[in-house]
């Protein structure tokens, strides 16, 4: 599984499909955490905010980025078309938390001092939006649909509805909790259910991208 | 030992018609098979469920063999990737080390002649070259079972001999082979057994490819013998004290009890065609 993770990542690296959405993401981390604010937390959940939307377009350039032959390929060398989706998502999830640990370590910079818990609820955001923008992007990918101008509609929709209904247990509670500026144990305390939603919905919409993919395949 | 077995396998897209159907297939060790097939008659299709990418609708596959690789018919190489870091990659997916990856992956294109040498992008490739490279990738390290989607159509012919050669490699190997072509020539030089698809149902591709190819030296003291006029003998070439009989395979036994009577030595026999370089 190692090497296979190997491979993903350094054909996405080489692709270069991730630079379009690394790059808006580190701009808007800098404009969003320049508004002159001395709390840290509502500067969390714009950066958190961002990566949700950045990770979902990283999570589709890294699962198009194999041309649909030279995956199969690859699937039938790692023993199953599963592993590949698998390592897909670890590099795609990898990637996110680096970028998340970015839009953490900024707003701390440009504060200049935090909670440790603030600190804490922070990386659970960063994580969570990780999550959530993996799972979006992992359906909207090739083997589910596979027109990119369909995709993006896709993920546009998907996005909407996980960053602004107040309804699901998922980023946008969290952001408001982050925006409040709510005490700090009560941040981070808050913040544990809806990462353990977050993951579960990554791996349903793993599973379900599963089953489309073997359904067509 | 069956190292394949397909049982009733059948194949649809949704609820669309029926591409594969009830399909029986064993494949042994040592053997090379050869699927024959209009286009579009499910012979792909029939591959990718062999290799393991694609579940059948209908039937099971009950044995396929863990090490298996897979060269598909065009090979989209649009990476910047170098010929020998894919290899190296794909060798190591399949449980190599790196050192044992390179060195097989050099050994390889090598032999294949790859032009413009391993460390070209893939993208630079020709198709020709590209598709030695995925000729390579399916190689390392050997599999039990090599599944190969037309593979002379896209090799230079340079390098067809290279393949005949290493395909013989795997089945020689205690592997299996299976591969696709659409050419008889090419069929009865290779493959020890051959199947046609048609209309998504495989059957039996002639008497199965079943012709032998024996050949005779004369001794000492032999009788003549009108070879042509034996039962089930297609062609008779002569040559030096030799004779080379193509046979339907169900009359070979019979031909070679009639041989070595007459004072015939049996110098070989081979379960294929004669290919075109040995006719004389």
């Amino acid at each position: 599984m190692t090497a296979l993770v190997r491979y993903v990542l350094l054909d996405s690296l080489q692709s270069q499909r991730y630079f379009p959405p690394v790059a808006l993401y580190l701009v808007a981390a800098m404009v969003l955490t320049s508004s002159g604010e001395d709390a840290v937390a509502p500067l969390f959940a714009l950066t958190a905010a961002a990566l949700l939307v950045c990770s979902t377009w990283l999570t589709v350039a890294v699962h198009n980025s194999e041309d649909p032959v030279q995956r199969a390929i690859t699937a039938v060398n790692a023993g199953s078309p599963r592993r590949v989706l698998l390592a897909g998502i670890v590099v795609a999830l990898g990637s996110s938390a680096v970028l998340g640990l970015f839009g953490l370590a900024y707003p701390l910079l440009v504060v200049g001092h935090a909670a440790p818990l603030t600190l804490l609820a922070g990386l659970e955001a960063e994580l969570l939006s990780a999550f959530v923008g993996v799972a979006i992007g992992t359906v909207c990918c090739r083997l589910v649909v596979p027109r990119i101008g369909y995709a993006v509609i896709c993920a546009v929709v998907g996005l909407v509805i996980a960053g602004l209904s107040p309804w699901l247990p998922l980023v946008h509670p969290a952001f408001q909790l982050l925006v409040r500026d709510a005490p700090p144990a009560e941040l981070a305390g808050s913040m544990l259910p809806l990462l353990a939603c977050g993951a579960l919905v990554l791996v349903g919409c793993g599973a379900v991208t599963e089953a489309v993919a073997r359904r067509r395949g | 030992m069956d190292l394949v077995r397909l049982r009733g396998v059948g194949k649809r897209y949704g609820a669309g018609p029926w591409v594969l159907e009830g399909v029986d297939l064993r494949v042994a060790a040592n053997e090379v098979v050869a699927i024959t097939g209009t286009n579009g008659s499910g012979k792909s299709t029939l591959l990718r469920i062999l290799v393991g990418l694609s579940r059948p609708s209908a039937g099971e596959v009950l044995a396929r063999p863990a090490s298996v690789g897979y060269v598909p018919e065009r090979f989209p190489a649009k990476e910047r990737m170098t010929a020998i870091a894919y290899l190296r990659h794909m060798g190591r997916v399949r449980g190599l080390s790196t050192s044992e990856s390179d060195a097989g992956a050099h050994a390889l294109l090598d032999r294949l002649a790859l032009v413009g040498g391993a460390t070209t992008p893939l993208r630079a490739l020709s198709k020709g070259n590209a598709q030695k490279v995925a000729l390579a990738q399916a190689l390392l390290p050997r599999p039990k079972l090599l599944v190969l989607d037309e593979p002379w159509s896209g090799l230079d012919v340079s390098a067809h001999g290279v393949l005949a050669e290493l395909l013989a490699e795997v089945a020689g190997d205690g592997g299996a082979v299976v591969f696709t072509d659409h050419r008889e020539s090419v069929v009865r030089a290779t493959a020890s057994a051959a199947y046609r698809i048609d209309g998504g149902r495989l059957g039996a591709w002639r008497d199965g490819g079943q012709v032998a190819t024996v050949d005779l030296v004369a001794a000492a003291e032999r009788e003549q013998v009108d070879w042509p006029g034996l039962p089930g003998v297609l062609r008779a070439d002569h040559g030096v004290g030799s004779v080379m009989v193509v046979v339907e395979g169900k009359h070979c036994d019979e031909l070679l009890v009639t041989a070595i009577r007459s004072g015939w030595s049996v110098a070989g026999v081979r379960r294929a065609a004669p290919s075109a370089g040995e006719v004389r």
